[in-house]
């Protein structure tokens, strides 16, 4: 049997733990980031990770998966594609087909989860949900094991999402908030407010630390030493150039910006790659609309969908690339589930978890692939049947995390990080 | 089977788990013996037992991990453990239920003993398992220990307990799913503590606090000053920071007894209901996302339904049992019960109206009908999180681990909701089932309604209604099972209900439940002070289950009143109350101090909120999420979503969006540089720097500053006034004040 341990104290100090240095002042903060500044650029070689939320459910048929041979009203109404490594995926993806030696695709993922915000859940926690708490997203999780330099906040989400579950709010994603293809883009706390300056934001922060008085040889509770290194933290980011600088997109070359295309989501996976490069640990991206067609789905998929998620995840993949990150950078791209094979009376497909896609890159795991394989309806997995979890253990693994690795829930509840995962070695190289 | 407990390999994370390890599976915590006696004799071609050969038994070659085993070796082949495994395999490896005797309880003995700083080896204890018969088997070497705290006391598997540091935690000892423990006391150097400051103080809360304290040897921090108390008691009772006037009035009051006074006076505010309503809201679920069309009406309506009854202070017992007995047409004729639709519905229908009348209803149906509260066994388990505290969730799949609960009575719990339904009824039905005249409401299915009973998940036999105690209530067509589960939850002997609440209660004002988590009360995470707890529960019982009278008997001890500053030999004590705890403040509370100091609500978008009544302050927020998206800062500052029944949903731990916000945010210095805001008014005002700069240290903080502190912000006024003028000066002071740890936290 395991034990409760209680309290405020246990859970902000264990929170507190992969932040970090304690006891160091604003000017060695200071000095630190400068030295984290002049590392920046070089490749990195601790693991880092962008996962992209295709939310609302992508078709695999029309997307990674598609059945040319199977009767029309499956079909769908486009065409096939052969990528780089031999494989058919739709004819709407050419970028995609042209790096396909990038990335691994499983087509054999399945779950019974035929709602969204469960099979959300399942996905973006690689946990089953329970109605008695709430898993923390990968970024959490990721976050709290591997940490991040001081002046970097480790996890973001954009436009937000990411949260902590049962290990608090410490540990969600810092949301951006805006719309990184809009013209006035700024991150909300963290750009300095119109005709403010540096100097007067450290004049009102010397104010403050001369009044707090000098607490070095106090005994204090956990909470108070937290509240302070959160503050350190805050003023480190917004002193140091590097985070704000990653943030500011507009520091992009026209030319880079383009490549990724000039629309939410591009936008979205080009200020990834920035803060990725920054050194944050964890970026989460949820595509800016539905991939929810249950009508009209190959006209959404022509038009609105398909072409951005194309350009945006092939520029973001060879740009990685090119730079020499793809390889420290783990790339997971899913939705919560795939869509039915049938085609309804509305031209749109429904919710079907039976059986879709995900796709991986980046990270040293084992691209080219195809893992698993749907039958000729795409109706259900007919080679090697993938479960979220499964995924969710080699994620981790990836990074050095063993997921059967236990937290406790703040009820004293032992949970392993992933309940229930069976490593997928195919994709480990 | 308690050896493999004792092993570990029944865990959740081992062969207990549902997929079991490797092909083998026990069942969790090995309370399924039948069936794990069948997986060991029968699966695996029955290699697992070799009663020809007991040695080379599976079973055996892989817990000495003799053969590979992912798990390791687990047990020795000389110890015991294995020696009786090994006997039992020799004699046949037999299992006759029959034979098996119901285990009562778990006895150990010394139940409590003050143990000194590393005393080694150690304090033992022996553990005895007392059976149905009468018959008692010393267990000592087959139990499993585990401590709840081992930072203070750690414990072997031999069950011998070493004190660590000072303070007190509880083994808890278990063994075949029932529990026993024993409370390790670690006293500092003999002796009685220098500081007493709870001596002398005829308060039951003190007397039993106190004389904790001394046993611990540890000294209580000294009473605080007013204004710390009145900042205080404000933000834990009404949610609100203090005016200057107020602080001012209150110390100068030079009645004795002005302390108590002030608790009167507040709870007659009605900021008291408002903040309360908003507690009791994120208990009971009220997440406006399953309410349906009119959501944000329905959750303000449900919010507003428990402000009522806590403006005028409705017995608790009768609060819930008004929840609990909800039905939609409360005794009502169909008549009567559509004239009422008919009256409200324009009030409800009207997003500019705010006078509905849901509030007059006698009971709140909101909760039975959200939409995600329809299937038993999760009232089950809102009702029993809600108003039992405890989480009997887990019982729902396998056996609790932390209690005595088991699948049956999680489902026989569930049982009793099953027929209340919330459709709509026959007599609203038109013959041809297509225009119903009313929308759906609930009732109590009976003759000729479509029900479901609750079915065991195992063994599929239906089970009737039956309480926690283990009293079955048959399922009978006319008589709805809520009313005697009511009966027996409010029962003054109910062991769980009003614990559950004063415990909730005192968490809130202390900083820390005596039971912790305040939503475990288990059998295996006992009260820090368990005759505190007993007699809190009583007294609250004996009052009537009268909410107010439990504030007052709170927020009067002298163990609320002491400071919050350690003093020497206290400051490691986070559960014995020997000062006060310091909390980050909630959510709202923050938000509103923020809107206070300032006087301002933000400017255009961000102060409009739109589908609440206009103006109401964060503390009486009453939905879940606003309609226009999640507010940032509520979600920032932990303000729970009420979507999972847990208190630690809401989140008072610090985090780095919060320090960003608060250094450095645009809402903030709007706020700050306001047109309309304060510090623009006072600067106008003619004021004096120093007269400015002592409001505003009352307005933040509920106090004048010290000398000190005083001579730093003017130095830092005059310094900066040539820079960039007085506004700015001033702008800063007043940002500072809000960055001061002493502004964010209760203290």
């Amino acid at each position: 049997m395991s034990t409760f341990r209680g309290g405020l104290g246990r859970r902000s100090f264990l929170r507190l733990g992969a932040l970090g240095v304690a006891g160091i002042g604003l000017a060695d903060y200071l000095r630190l980031s400068h030295l984290h500044g002049a590392r920046a650029g070089q490749p990195l070689r601790d693991k880092h990770a962008i996962f992209i939320n295709l939310v609302g459910g992508p078709s695999h048929h029309d997307t990674f998966d598609p059945k040319p041979n199977a009767p029309v009203e499956i079909r769908g109404e486009f065409g096939v594609a052969r990528t780089k490594t031999g494989t058919l995926i739709c004819d709407l993806l050419p970028r995609l087909a042209g790096c396909a030696d990038k990335y691994t695709l499983i087509r054999s993922v399945t779950h019974n989860l035929g709602a969204h915000s469960l099979a959300g859940q399942f996905i973006t926690t690689g946990n089953r949900p329970l109605p008695s708490l709430q898993y923390p997203t990968y970024g959490a999780v990721v976050a709290k094991e591997k940490g991040a330099p001081q002046d970097v906040p480790p996890f973001v989400g954009i436009p937000d999402g990411g949260g902590g579950g049962y290990l608090g709010i410490a540990s969600s994603a810092y949301g951006v908030g805006g719309d990184p293809n809009a013209k006035d883009f700024g991150v909300r706390s963290l750009s300095l407010p119109t005709g403010f300056t540096l100097n007067r934001l450290t004049r009102r922060v010397s104010l403050v630390q001369a009044l707090e008085g000098d607490a070095s040889g106090d005994r204090r509770p956990d909470l108070l030493d937290g509240m302070d290194r959160f503050a350190q933290q805050a003023y480190s980011i917004i002193s140091s150039s590097r985070t704000r600088d990653a943030f500011d997109i507009h520091r992009e070359a026209g030319q880079v910006r383009d490549g990724f295309g000039r629309h939410t989501f591009g936008q979205s996976l080009l200020l990834a790659r920035r803060l990725i490069e920054a050194g944050i640990r964890f970026v989460s991206v949820n595509f800016p609309t539905t991939w929810d067609t249950h009508a009209n789905n190959f006209k959404e998929l022509r038009e609105r969908l398909l072409p951005s998620l194309d350009q945006g995840l092939s520029a973001l993949l060879l740009d990685l690339h090119t730079r020499g990150l793809l390889s420290s950078t783990v790339v997971f791209v899913t939705g919560e589930f795939g869509r039915t094979p049938k085609i309804n009376k509305d031209a749109g497909r429904d919710h079907w978890p039976n059986v879709f896609t995900m796709l991986l890159a980046g990270g040293g795991l084992k691209a080219g692939q195809v893992i698993g394989k749907s039958d000729g309806e795409g109706a259900q997995p007919v080679d090697r049947p993938v479960s979220p979890e499964d995924v969710a253990a080699t994620f981790f693994k990836l990074f050095g995390i063993d997921h059967r690795k236990e937290y406790q829930t703040p009820t004293g509840r032992p949970l392993q990080i992933v309940r229930d995962g069976t490593i997928i070695p195919e994709l480990l190289a | 089977m308690p050896i493999f407990s004792k092993a570990g390999c029944n865990s959740g994370s081992c062969h207990g788990s549902f997929a079991g390890k490797n092909g083998f599976r026990l069942s969790l915590f090995g309370h399924e013996p039948e069936t794990d006696f069948e997986r060991l004799t029968r699966e695996a071609d029955g290699r697992r037992i070799n009663r020809l050969d007991p040695t080379n038994s599976l079973l055996l070659l892989k817990a000495t991990a003799k053969v590979p085993h992912a798990g390791g070796k687990r047990l020795d082949p000389k110890s015991p453990a294995y020696q009786s495994l090994l006997r039992w395999i020799e004699n046949g490896a037999t299992y006759d239920p029959k034979r098996e005797l119901a285990l009562e309880r778990v006895e150990v003995t010394p139940g409590e003993a003050l143990l000194h700083i590393a005393s080694d080896p150690g304090y033992p204890l022996t553990v005895h398992a007392v059976f149905a018969d009468g018959r008692r088997q010393d267990v000592t070497a087959l139990a499993v220990y585990s401590s709840l705290d081992e930072g203070i006391a750690q414990v072997d598997a031999a069950g011998r307990v070493s004190g660590r540091r000072v303070g007190d935690t509880f083994i808890i000892v278990s063994y075949l799913g029932k529990f026993g423990r024993f409370q390790a006391l670690v006293p500092a150097a003999p002796g009685k503590p220098e500081r007493d400051t709870l001596a002398g103080s005829n308060h039951f809360i003190d007397e039993h606090v106190g004389a904790k304290l001394r046993r611990l040897n540890i000294p209580s921090s000294p009473l605080c000053d007013d204004e710390t108390y009145l900042r205080r008691v404000m933000i834990d009772l009404i949610g609100v920071t203090p005016s200057p006037d107020e602080v001012r009035s209150f110390v100068k009051d030079p009645r004795p007894d002005k302390r108590s006074r002030k608790v009167e006076e507040l709870l007659a505010r009605p900021e008291y209901a408002q903040w309360w309503a908003t507690k009791f809201s994120d208990i009971t679920g009220n997440d406006n996302r399953y309410l349906g069309a009119l959501n944000y009406k329905d959750g303000y309506n449900w919010w507003n339904w428990l402000r009522a009854r806590l403006e005028r202070n409705m017995p608790y017992d009768e609060l819930v049992r008004n929840i609990l007995l909800a039905t939609s047409r409360e005794g009502r004729s169909k008549e009567e019960h559509l004239r009422w639709l008919d009256e409200e519905s324009p009030r409800m229908q009207d997003l500019k109206r705010w006078d509905m009348r849901y509030h007059e209803r006698q009971t709140l149906d909101l909760f039975w009908s959200k939409s995600s509260n329809r299937a038993p066994e999760v009232v089950g388990q809102e009702i029993s999180y809600a108003f039992l505290g405890m989480k009997l969730e887990c019982a729902q799949c396998h056996k609790h681990p932390f209690d005595r609960w088991t699948q049956e009575d999680f489902w026989s719990f569930a049982a009793f909701f099953t027929r209340i339904q919330f459709n709509v009824p026959r007599d609203l039905q038109s013959p041809d089932k297509q225009k119903p005249r009313a929308g759906k409401e609930l009732f109590f299915a009976t003759k000729g309604d479509l029900w479901i009973p609750v079915r065991h998940p195992k063994t599929k036999a239906v089970l009737p209604p039956r309480t926690l105690d283990g009293k079955v209530y048959p399922d009978v067509d006319d008589k709805d099972p809520r009313r005697p589960l009511t009966a027996w939850m409010t029962a003054a002997h109910n062991p769980y209900f009003a614990r559950a609440l004063v415990n909730r209660i005192w968490a809130h004002h202390l900083g820390r439940g005596l039971i912790e988590p305040t939503d475990a009360l288990s059998e295996a995470n006992p009260p820090s002070h368990p005759q505190l707890l007993d007699a809190l529960a009583r007294d609250f019982v004996e009052h009537r289950f009268d909410l107010k009278h439990l504030h007052r008997t709170i927020l009067g001890s002298r163990t609320y009143q002491l400071g919050a500053r350690t003093c020497a030999g206290n400051a490691d004590d986070n559960r014995n109350y020997s000062h006060y705890y310091v909390k980050r403040l909630h959510a709202e509370v923050l938000i509103d101090a923020i809107n206070r100091v300032t006087d301002c609500r933000g400017e255009g978008k961000a102060a409009a909120d739109y589908l609440v009544p206009p103006g109401v302050n964060s503390i009486a927020y009453p939905l879940s999420r606003s309609p226009s998206g999640l507010r940032y800062t509520f979600r920032i500052f932990g303000r729970p979503l009420r979507l999972s029944m847990c208190d630690c949903e809401r989140d008072q731990e610090p985090s780095l969006p919060q320090a960003l916000y608060l250094l450095n945010d645009g809402e903030m210095l709007t706020k700050i540089r306001s047109a309309k805001g304060r510090l623009t008014v006072r600067l106008a005002s003619g004021v004096t720097d120093a007269e400015l700069i002592d409001e505003l240290y009352l307005w933040a903080l509920g106090r004048r500053p010290t000398q000190r502190e005083a001579r730093i912000t003017m130095d830092h006024v005059t310094a900066w006034v040539k820079d960039g003028g007085r506004a700015e000066a001033f702008q800063d002071v007043l940002w500072g004040m809000m960055n001061l740890k002493e502004f964010n936290t209760n203290h």
